[in-house]
């Protein structure tokens, strides 16, 4: 408190007196390590405006009126930041900067248009730079995201390449509303529809006990290049995502890509030679004549009386699939201007044969400083990705691979002789032949562009307001191609043999803010900084899909075929919202702020309500307190800090409509009432969160977060099952309260900091509880084929994600898909011009229905069917579900990476001075998978991407892991 | 390095952003869904054809339901156990209330029947003559599921009402049937709407009466009472001079939005579920015309789930062939039915032995001991496959003379209400 009055007093002083002098500075900041010169490095007076920038070599001039002496700030990304009081004009000030290992001088996202030092944040909010990102490479984005934070689970559906990844911020919010993180790529909301390939046509998987799609489908942020990303701030709960309102519920990952930087051009090269291969494989059974015979019938016995077995696992999914990946990156600038360039061009091969996923992309990132008033940046990038998906999960055709496999025992030939595949007598498909001779395509071309405007109205030495206009466009085209030939077995045994399917999706996805900024500085020591906005979102996804069956002989066009289907389907969303948020900093100790935001929807089915969702949070850094002395050596930093904020979910798009849908018969065109029924009085789902936790620096060695969260969902959106004597199946209601909380710390400690070696390592622990506290309905199942199946259930008083299932007539909770806890350890290590680094990946709990095993053990080809177990197994299928439900804890090394950089003299030696960096190195992907899982991999899910009901197997594409061999060049 | 106050020109920047915010935020909130119509865009046609069109929903799942469970065939699905497991009641299972073999054919009959409901509260004599008589055939398909279990009945408003026992749900479908009739009596020579080609020989009011009646026989017939079930097959197109397949079809095309039929399967395909039982085959008697025309032997028998046929079936002929609901050949069945139903077993004997020539069979003579078993064999051959003989067992309390395959089986007597109704 005497520090306060101090100040006041100070403050007073200073402004009534008037110095008629000036105070000029100059001086040089560099890296301390290397003694290289940084270029752009900020040079503010403490608690004013009063700042400049370095030059191209590192030099800053400054010139203060009215001073005498002044606090500097020195700071730049990456860096600690320095501060240092000064008296009188100094003309040979040197800043040596050193790395910020332990990340407190990040910066992190506040707000729409603001951010704020980690150090000084009342969130949990968890960054990761695009070093850090791509480690080791993969198809997409979302593949790099698994383990690196706590609170961030990353669940892959299928090994299928080229995506189809869940992730999920502090575990379920939602039960059938979007169950996926908003994405913000560089102010532009990004479109992360799964849009189903179609080939349902041919698995029918939807026909059966199950009427949700399972093509396996991708969700569209796999589009994106990790190699482009500067920093990912994720925002996991509504206390800081509050202030993106309406569709922030599964909380927000704001994607900064890279920027060049003034100084000479950077210029990167990296090329990684690879491969893919299946992680695990299953086996088969071994039979016996007699074995042959009760399973397989007369036919089975005289196949297997040839005296042959077959591998087939290792036919189907035995490639080993070639990677070939590169890509440059080119950056630079000036004090007014900055370009960054990048291409990127991948091949994957998978580890089944004709399957793969190649990508292109190229980005330009421009930044322009017209005058000291006007900035702007621009960000294009264009992305071509094309992905082989292969034909797998469930069906009820018998048609994709895995069913066709499961069918078949290992005694049977699949393969072709002279060009002709055998009938599978076994199955309604050969899968070998239909592998070959089959087509699953998405070809997806996207553009995304965005850019931002910042006006400077007003600058004084205590007051700042700027004007920012912040805008983007994200735009693409999908196709999804099937062709399924007359030839293949299934084909020709059907009434219409030979089916091409063809889906044309286009969304256009538009956003734009209007932002006013103001900073005011009442005194060196208090900040008050008011953010307000208004926004406009779009979202308009076209959706059209044809099937066309009797094909004609060798053609693939839609209109070759007898008979055509063709669906289309719309969604259109737009939202309206506004905000404003004020944020004060007193004596860098206590840390305020508040703010609210309103979201009007068309999907709302009162499109005029603005629905708020206000937040407030406050830290305090305990660690500047005078009684804090005897425990700075130790702890150096401590911040308490505590949050709230509201954020919603919006009805899923067309939830407030009863219409009808077409129904034609012989060639009149008919109407019939859909299967759901509208509700006009939909509302998005509230999530309410509290947050508390600390931040902590240890003896300068280390950092340790810990956060505790608790968030009550309210007006959950149920598609609440209909009597189906209404002539409906469901309705959408809000009718539903859940509770969920979680516990999230890391620590990362800097082991051994030196010239020769260095150790630094993360841990990471998250874990998350969910009940549903209340249902205004009768507990309903979600996900899942059948009770004695193993479903899911939402039932009052249960966990949100628990797993029912028969046991002797009588329907128990028999597990639960969240896992008890995950658990993430990140090591580098640096040895001389050695760098070695490995992330594991430990999922305690959770667990999976396998229903590719009960598959494989109806249609008698487990290796273990003959055993005690097995046969116990099978016997118990109907009368208790128990048995296949699984624990799908693992323990994954998910990358590994070791790496040789060559001394700088050599490579300018080798190079002739072209180059100045040369690295090369080997790496890999989910190298090791340790589970009990006896399928390919607790990692899956057959439906996409669900809220609830995600670890459901039924023959999916086998996950693989790949090595990479990289070289990287630079300058 | 100056400062100064950097005041750029505002009312520009304040007259650029209200246009760009004009532009980009004038798009509508409040807009018409997308992707389909609403009540208010539908008319009596589509109504009535989306009537049609719905009543193939899901009716595969009906078929099959009471093929397997009445032993006519098995449905040898590799990718779902519940066909050869709970259906026939392996090891003693019961059928699952939740199970998509009851709830598919349910729901989608109660859908067909929502779709009735709006068009008999806009339509003319004729549509609702037309809709009630619709109404009055899905209930029954979900009766002959449920039986004693009962149906719901109350279902035209929001809430439906409770459930109602057998008895109540037979008078409910007959009296709705009767009352079909009266519309059907006041709307006219025709219809003011198309039917679909299954109604080619019953598209106008007084045509579309005959099914009516045959439905209202087959209802009495459930119900015994076999004088009304006389009456009603008079007023029918029973006709022993009209071709055997005569009657009520649901139409299959490959127009955009149509269906395939479902039944068919290629003959020789690896692929094929719906097998033949054996014992179709094995009960009948030499020269049955009606085994050769609707069972053939395959090349290699298929085995699943310890179940064995090498038989498949031909009822459709091809993926487009209209599938029957009411043929001329269950009405000339069910007049003799009703005949021995009431004892007069010489009445029912020329129809009998008129069903017998037909299949190439020689004719015989009827008494109260063999009359009731002729009539049941002869409906087992001549309307095999298209959902009657497990109904027809259970009515004369005979379920427990059908064949079981392996030791535990059981044969169903009805299925249990739907879980989702409670």
């Amino acid at each position: 408190m005497r520090h306060v009055l101090t100040t006041m007093l100070l403050l007073i002083f200073s402004m009534s007196v008037t110095f008629a002098q000036q105070l000029e500075l100059v001086g040089r900041v560099y890296d301390k390590e290397t003694n290289e010169n940084l270029v752009g490095a900020n040079i503010v007076v403490k608690g004013t405006n009063l700042g400049t920038v370095t030059d191209l070599d590192g030099k800053f001039h400054i010139v203060l009126p009215n001073a005498k002496s002044a606090t500097i700030v020195v700071s730049y990304i990456g860096y600690k930041t320095i501060t240092k009081y000064i008296e009188g004009n100094r003309y040979n000030l040197s800043f040596g900067m050193e790395p910020d290992i332990l990340k407190t001088s990040e910066v992190v996202v506040s707000g729409l248009a603001s951010s704020i030092k980690k150090e000084n944040a009342a969130n949990a909010v968890a960054v990761v730079t695009g070093k850090e990102l791509t480690t080791v490479p993969t198809q997409t984005l979302d593949q790099q995201l698994a383990g690196k934070f706590a609170g961030v689970s990353v669940n892959q559906n299928s090994g299928a390449p080229g995506g189809g990844m869940s992730v999920n911020l502090r575990g379920v919010t939602t039960i059938n509303a979007e169950n996926q993180p908003l994405y913000i790529l560089d102010g532009v909301i990004l479109d992360n529809t799964a849009t189903q390939s179609g080939v349902n046509a041919v698995t029918l998987a939807t026909g059966g006990g199950n009427s949700n799609f399972q093509d396996n489908p991708v969700n569209r942020i796999a589009d994106l290049v990790p190699d482009d990303i500067e920093s990912i701030n994720v925002l996991k709960g509504s206390s800081a995502a509050a202030i993106y309102g309406a569709k922030a519920s599964n909380g927000v990952v704001i994607i900064t890509t890279k920027h060049g930087t003034g100084g000479k051009p950077t210029f990167n090269f990296h090329q990684e030679f690879g491969f893919n291969e299946l992680i695990k494989k299953l086996g088969s059974r071994k039979f016996t004549a007699k074995t042959a015979l009760d399973a397989f019938g007369q036919r089975g016995l005289e196949e297997f009386n040839k005296g042959k077995t077959y591998d087939h696992e290792e036919e189907l999914y035995g490639e080993k699939g070639f990677v070939n990946q590169s890509s440059i990156g080119l950056g630079g600038g000036n004090q007014t201007s900055s370009y960054y360039f990048s291409a990127y061009h991948r091949n994957d091969q998978g580890i089944i044969k004709n399957t793969g996923y190649e990508k292109q992309s190229l980005r330009l990132n421009l930044t322009h400083k017209f005058s000291d008033a006007i900035d702007v940046k621009v960000y294009a990038n264009y992305i071509r990705s094309s992905a082989d998906r292969g034909l797998t999960n469930n069906d009820n055709s018998g048609t994709t691979f895995g069913i066709s496999l499961a069918s078949t025992p290992s005694f049977f030939n699949l393969l072709p002789t002279n060009g002709v595949y055998p009938e599978n007598p076994f199955s309604a498909s050969n899968a070998i032949q239909t592998r070959d001779l089959m087509t699953n395509n998405e070809l997806v071309n996207r553009t995304i562009v965005s850019g931002s405007v910042n006006f400077n109205l007003v600058k004084t030495e205590n007051q700042l307001l700027d004007f920012l206009i912040t805008g983007g466009i994200d735009q693409y085209s999908q196709t999804n191609k099937a062709v399924f030939p007359r030839d293949l077995q299934f084909e020709k045994n059907s009434s219409q043999p030979g089916t091409s399917i063809l889906g044309e999706t286009t969304s256009e996805n538009n956003n734009l803010y209007f932002n006013l900024i103001h900073n005011f500085f009442a005194s060196s020591d208090l900040n008050f900084r008011t953010a307000a906005g208004v926004q406009i979102e779009n979202k308009n996804l076209n959706s059209t899909s044809s099937v066309a069956e009797d094909l004609i002989v060798g053609q693939e066009n839609i209109d070759q075929g007898a008979s055509v289907t063709v669906t289309q389907n719309r969604i259109i969303q737009r939202d309206r919202g506004f905000f404003i948020q004020e944020e004060i900093n007193y004596l860098d100790t206590y840390f305020l702020t508040g703010g609210v935001r309103g979201d009007k929807s068309s999907s709302n089915g009162n499109v005029d309500k603005y629905f708020l969702f206000p937040k407030a949070s406050a830290a305090v850094r305990v660690s500047k307190f005078n009684f804090w002395s005897g425990l700075k050596n130790f702890l150096p930093e401590f911040k308490l800090r505590a949050a709230f904020g509201r954020t919603g979910n919006s009805p899923i798009p067309g939830a407030k409509y009863s219409s009808f849908v077409p129904a034609n018969i012989s060639g009149n065109g008919g109407l019939i009432v859909a299967t759901r029924r509208g509700n006009p009085n939909i509302e998005p789902e509230k999530t309410t969160e509290v947050e508390v936790g600390f931040d902590a620096t240890i003896l300068d060695k280390g950092t340790f977060e810990f956060s505790y969260y608790n968030r009550d969902i309210s007006d959950l959106i149920l598609f609440r099952d209909l009597p189906p004597s209404t002539g409906f199946n469901q309705e959408v209601i809000n009718g539903g309260k859940m509770n969920t909380y979680g516990f999230e710390a890391s620590l990362s400690w800097n082991f051994f900091s030196g010239s020769d070696f260095n150790w630094n390592s993360r841990v990471n622990y998250y874990s998350t509880r969910s009940t549903i506290t209340q249902l205004d309905v009768p507990a309903f199942n979600t996900l899942g084929f059948a009770d004695v199946l193993g479903r899911f259930r939402i039932e009052e008083g249960k966990s949100a994600t628990q797993i029912v299932g028969l046991e002797n007539g009588v329907l128990k909770q028999l597990g639960d898909e969240t896992p008890d806890f995950e658990m993430s350890f990140i090591n580098n290590f640096k040895w001389k011009n050695f760098d070695l680094s490995f992330l594991v990946h430990w999922k305690q709990g959770g667990d999976v229905i396998n229903l590719t095993k009960l598959l494989t053990d109806l249609l008698g080809t487990t290796p273990d069917l003959d055993t005690p177990e097995g046969k116990a197994r099978l016997a118990a299928f109907g009368k208790t579900t128990h048995q296949l439900i699984e624990d799908g804890t693992y323990v994954k090394l998910r990358e590994l990476s070791l790496g040789y950089t060559f001394p700088k003299e050599t490579v300018q030696s080798i190079f002739g001075g072209l180059f100045s960096r040369f690295r090369i190195g080997v790496s890999g992907h989910n190298l090791v998978a340790i589970t009990d899982y006896s399928s390919y991999d607790p990692e899956v899910s057959n439906f996409g991407n669900r809220a609830i009901g995600h670890s459901i197997e039924v023959t999916p594409f086998p996950s693989s892991r790949s090595y990479y061999f990289d070289i990287s060049l630079g300058f | 390095m100056k400062f100064n106050y950097k005041i750029i020109n505002i009312k520009l920047l304040l007259v650029v952003s209200a246009l760009l915010l004009f532009f980009a935020g004038c798009q509508k909130l409040d807009f018409v869904d997308p992707n389909g119509p609403s009540l208010e865009q539908t008319t009596t046609q589509s109504l009535v054809t989306g009537i049609e069109a719905g009543m193939r929903i899901d009716y595969e799942f009906y078929l099959r339901d009471v093929a397997v469970i009445g032993r006519e065939a098995y449905y040898l699905e590799p990718s779902d156990p519940r066909y050869t497991g709970t259906l026939m009641g392996k090891d003693g299972t019961n059928l699952d209330p939740s199970g998509f073999l009851l709830v598919r054919s349910w729901g989608s009959r109660y859908r067909v029947i929502r779709n009735c409901n709006t068009l008999i509260s806009r339509g003319d004599d004729g549509a609702k003559g037309f809709a009630k008589t619709i109404i009055a055939h899905q209930l029954l398909m979900n009766l002959n599921m449920t039986y004693d279990n009962g149906i719901k009945i109350d279902v035209a408003g929001e809430t439906p009402g409770p459930f109602v026992g057998r008895v109540e749900a037979l008078n409910f479908i007959s009296k709705m049937l009767d009352e079909a009739k009266t519309d059907l009596q006041n709307a006219g020579s025709s219809f003011s709407f198309k039917l679909s080609n299954g109604f080619a020989d019953f598209n106008t009011p007084a045509e579309f009466l005959k099914f009516n009646r045959g439905l209202k026989a087959r209802v009495a017939i459930y119900q015994k009472k076999y004088d009304d079930a006389l009456t009603a097959l008079s007023e029918s197109f029973v006709d022993q001079g009209a071709s055997l397949k005569k009657g009520v079809y649901l139409d299959y095309g490959t127009g955009v939005g149509d269906q395939l039929n479902p039944i068919y399967e290629v003959p020789n395909a690896t692929n094929i579920k719906l097998f033949t039982h054996p014992s179709f085959v094995a009960d009948a008697e030499p020269g049955d015309t009606r085994v050769t025309s609707k069972v053939f032997v395959r090349s290699e028998p298929t085995t699943l789930d310890g179940l064995t046929s090498n038989l498949g079936q031909t009822v459709s002929s091809s993926s487009v062939d209209p599938f029957p609901l009411m043929r001329n050949e269950e009405l000339i069945l069910l007049r003799a039915e009703a005949n021995i139903g009431k004892g007069n077993y010489g009445a029912a004997e020329p129809d009998i032995n008129f069903i017998r020539q037909s299949a190439g069979l020689s004719s015989v003579t009827l008494d109260a001991n063999n009359a009731l078993d002729e009539l049941l064999k002869q409906k087992r051959y001549s309307l095999f496959l298209e959902g009657f003989r497990w109904i027809d067992l259970r009515l004369y309390d005979k379920l427990d003379t059908l064949p079981l395959d392996r030791p535990g089986d059981v044969v169903h007597k009805q299925m249990p209400r739907p879980s989702t109704e409670n």
